[in-house]
């Protein structure tokens, strides 16, 4: 009465499922992220000092990392279709795909942009030290997309936790980019108060 | 004009709704062109993520109009659950049961026997529920690591799901996970010895241009220890009735969901061979073997702007083989086995057409042909040889509306035709409103309906040993009135509680009857002169409440409990527990690399079933309390890696359930008794 045949193909298919590629960060629905991210942004006092006469939200990509593209991409149309509905602190919304490929060329691309908001794909995790130290530098408030990144110098990080999403405040990284976020953001994040260690490059979610 | 500050909260939520739910520009309450303000908008509504089990269709849990419960991959995790029904068992209003493979029973209502066949189970949508039931153990084709919610639905969603959806719905949710891989393993020791293993392994990203997810998971056991006292002394048990290495057998399971552009196919297959639990002494061939595989295509777009069309095809098939060894002819018919399969397609089309903003319309149709086999067969010298083959179609055909009102109302109307061909038709209603006042406060209302036709194996299996056919059952249905209300306080915690009020007719219910053709009077010590049929009983109203709390304080504590009490108009109701509690907690507060969880549930007392209670046994069972531990450690310098070790059923308590009738004599069946799990799981 055994059936012996489903248990080797099931035997190869747990083996397929193991044999394939890197891990990436936990995600949210693009539009739904899109979302949050402007109301994250919402939440800090001094994002009218901060950006210009629009928030305007860089989304930075691993460049020739298709998922990483895919992704920025992604968010950048949703960012684009819900920037037609609502502003921020009164200012309208813009949202420019960046792709990155060192913190000099990013030192200067910011310079020019003049961004509220700097959105780091989870395929740079590990550049998070350098690029927190440009954002620092600049005044732009950081996110990611794993606490990991948070606890690596990322001000606020947003990840799906199935029924419910989850936002990681790392409060020191968000007072170091010029970030003053209300005490209500805090009282529904998991908040970080520990310094992170810039210099110790974070692993991958 | 923005949105400004002081913005009533009501609003704030609606904008948020409709933000995230709508696809194209919604402005409830703005004129058009006005930007909104994000500042405005409800934060506690944009976490709030979306349940799509209601009605098919996302939207967020805390506006759906049923009593919706969602438990998190992580939950499943931190907690270690093995199975499905070990998670569903610490769901408030929830008891988990044994029987000839593990069930779950709704705010009450556990009957013997259903092979949960009223609970719709489903995989990513794709319903699982079939005529000869879907065993919550192993017999689900979804490794349980894959799962990133487990969405349940407490109440009938027939107008929605039609007839399986009778007691709720449970949907296995695997998508919004992140990407990446997980590898798993696990041992598990009980009475001092290790006896079980199981190993899985997940991987979600991108192959191509498609988004797809692999998991698979493979499971072996030689058994534990069980004890049986009503079997002590019997031919072939031992003095005290206890039998070692009785739940033996192994498992293997594989899903695959790929998803490019507008297309979604999946495929899942799951084996399960596993030992009879009740016998007085192990035998190979006392044994249940299932194999449960299905295929789907679904494709989704937009037809215009405020219409869109999704249709799927599918293919299921489920295979099921049994065998009892009874003595040698003529005291017995040697080795009994049946066999049986269910095969059937289905096709569905439907339309989500959004009129105007704020009403939204769904019709649509699902069509299936199925054909179902039985085969039942003994010692060729018993002349014990029967097969049986039936085909039959069903459709069900939906329309459901949903209007937002002023003043955070929300109405929502649905209207089901159900057609099989073998037991009639019918027409199912509901009616619910949805009403928040405020970002925190949510009142609903619902007035539903079910419908549910006999299941083959009720009205047709013939299997000339336990169970006989019943071709004059009539469908069950059930009214169904719930009135709930959640409250959340500062996105940490939420209080949800419910009143609920449902009449049953015609409850289909296994009884014992002597077996036909008997030379002499049946003999109730004797098993083989009674059998099992299905028969319809009268009118059951059951009416309770249920408070659950939820709690999420991220390291420091996430916990989730509940308890439901509920009264049955039918005083001698076997298997209802008028009480029911479970409470899960967790912490990292000490450390945060350890994780320590907590878990606990309580079944009042129930009454086996009359008709099979021999004499001299007890008529009810005592309450049966489960506790549980568990400790998870990140592994330090090993990013990905933890160690978990966990503890089922710590006190070693022998909690237990009626047994169904064809188990005779035993009539109650236990937990497991202690077993200690060790865990390594890898995430990377």
């Amino acid at each position: 009465m055994r059936l012996r045949g489903p248990h080797l193909l099931l035997l190869a298919a747990a083996a397929a499922a193991l044999a394939w590629s890197p891990a990436r960060a936990e995600e949210l629905p693009a539009r739904h992220h899109a979302l949050l991210l402007l109301r994250v942004l919402a939440y800090d006092r001094n994002v009218a000092q901060r950006a210009g006469a629009a928030a305007t939200v860089v989304l930075l990509a691993r460049p020739g990392d298709r998922g990483s593209e895919d992704r920025a991409e992604a968010l950048h149309r949703a960012l684009a279709e819900v920037s037609k509905q609502v502003v921020v602190a009164g200012l309208p919304v813009q949202a420019v795909v960046l792709p990155y490929r060192d913190a000099a060329d990013l030192e200067s691309r910011l310079g020019a942009i003049h961004p509220a908001l700097l959105c780091i794909d989870g395929a740079l995790a590990g550049e998070v030290p350098d690029v927190a130290r440009v954002s620092r530098r600049h005044r732009v408030m950081t996110t990611g997309s794993s606490r990991t990144m948070a606890e690596a110098g990322v001000a606020v990080a947003l990840t799906a936790g199935s029924a419910r999403a989850v936002i990681t405040v790392n409060l020191i990284a968000a007072r170091a980019e010029g970030a003053d976020l209300d005490a209500a953001l805090l009282s529904i994040s998991q908040v970080l108060r520990e310094e992170a260690a810039p210099s110790r490059p974070p692993s991958p979610p | 004009m923005t949105c400004a500050p002081e913005t009533s909260r009501h609003l704030c939520a609606a904008l948020a709704a409709v933000l995230v739910l709508g696809p194209t520009p919604a402005r409830a309450g703005h004129g058009a062109g006005d930007p909104i303000e994000m500042g405005a908008v409800d934060i506690e509504s944009l976490l709030d993520l979306a349940v799509q089990s209601v009605t098919r269709r996302l939207e967020r849990a805390s506006e759906a109009p049923a009593a919706v419960f969602v438990i998190t991959g992580d939950d499943l995790r931190r907690h270690g659950f093995r199975t499905v029904d070990e998670a569903l068992g610490s769901v408030p209003g929830l008891f988990a049961y044994p029987g000839r493979f593990p069930q779950v029973g709704v705010r009450g209502l556990g009957i013997i026997g259903d092979f949960t066949t009223r609970v719709l189970v489903l995989i990513d949508g794709h319903p699982l529920t079939n005529s000869v039931g879907v065993d919550l153990g192993r017999g689900i084709p979804l490794p349980i690591s894959a799962i990133t919610r487990i969405e349940v639905i407490k109440g009938p969603v027939g107008s929605v799901y039609g007839p399986s959806a009778f007691f709720g719905v449970v949907n296995l949710v695997t998508t919004s996970a992140p990407h990446g891989a997980e590898a798993w393993a696990g041992l598990e020791a009980a009475g001092g010895q290790a006896h079980a293993w199981e190993a899985a392994s997940t991987w979600r990203g991108e192959a191509g241009p498609a988004e797809v997810l692999v998991s698979a998971d493979a499971s072996g056991s030689r058994g534990r220890d069980w004890r049986f006292p009503e079997l002590a002394g019997t031919p072939g048990a031992s003095a005290d009735g206890r039998a070692h290495d009785l739940d033996f057998g192994d498992g293997a399971t594989a899903y695959l969901r790929a998803r490019w552009r507008a297309l979604t196919a999946s495929a899942a297959c799951g084996h399960s061979f596993a030992g009879l639990r009740v016998r007085p002494a192990r035998d190979h061939h006392a044994a249940l073997e299932s194999l449960v595989c299905f295929a789907e295509a679904a494709l989704e777009g937009q037809v215009a702007e405020r219409l869109s069309l999704r249709g799927r095809v599918s293919l299921d098939s489920l295979e099921q083989g049994a065998g009892r060894p009874t003595p040698a002819p003529p005291l017995g018919v040697g080795l009994f086995r049946v066999a049986g399969s269910e095969r059937w397609v289905t096709g569905e089309l439907r339309a989500d057409w959004r009129p105007w903003d704020r009403a939204r319309v769904d019709v649509g149709s699902t069509l299936q042909l199925h054909r179902a086999y039985q085969h039942t067969y003994a010692d060729p010298l018993t002349g014990v040889d029967v097969e049986l083959e039936k085909g039959f179609s069903t459709s069900n055909s939906w329309a459901a509306a949903e209007l937002r009102l002023d003043g955070g109302l929300t109405l929502h109307g649905g209207l089901t035709f159900f057609a099989h061909s073998l037991f009639g038709n019918r027409l199912t209603p509901k009616l619910a409103a949805v009403w928040q006042p405020d970002a925190s406060d949510t009142v609903k209302a619902i007035w539903s309906g079910g419908f549910r036709p006999p299941t083959f194996v009720e009205a047709l299996l013939d299997d000339q040993l336990a169970f006989l056919p019943n071709p004059d059952l009539t469908p069950e249905s059930v009214r169904s009135l719930e009135l709930a209300y959640e409250h959340r306080f500062t996105g940490v915690a939420s209080l949800a509680a419910s009143l609920f009020w449902n009449r049953y007719r015609d409850l289909i219910n296994y009884e014992t009857v002597p077996a036909p053709g008997l030379d002499h009077p049946p003999d109730p010590s004797n098993p083989s002169d009674f059998r099992q049929i299905g028969r319809n009983g009268g009118t059951l109203d059951t009416l309770g409440g249920e408070v659950a709390l939820t709690l999420r304080f991220g390291d420091a504590l996430e916990a989730w409990g509940g308890v439901s009490v509920q009264h049955a108009s039918e005083a001698a109701r076997a298997n209802f527990p008028r009480v029911t509690g479970n409470l899960a907690l967790s912490t990292r507060a000490a450390w945060r690399p350890l994780r320590l969880t907590g878990r606990a549930t309580v079944v009042g007392p129930r009454r086996k079933d009359a008709t099979s209670l021999p004499p001299g046994q007890r008529a009810e069972v005592p309450t049966a309390v489960e506790l549980g531990a568990g400790a998870a450690l990140d592994v330090p310098g090993v990013p990905g890696l933890q160690l978990e070790l966990g503890l089922v059923n710590a006190l070693d308590t022998r909690g237990v359930s009626p047994a169904p009738g064809d188990n005779a004599p035993v009539t109650e069946l236990p937990i497991a008794p202690r077993t200690i799990r060790a865990d390594l799981r890898y995430r990377f």
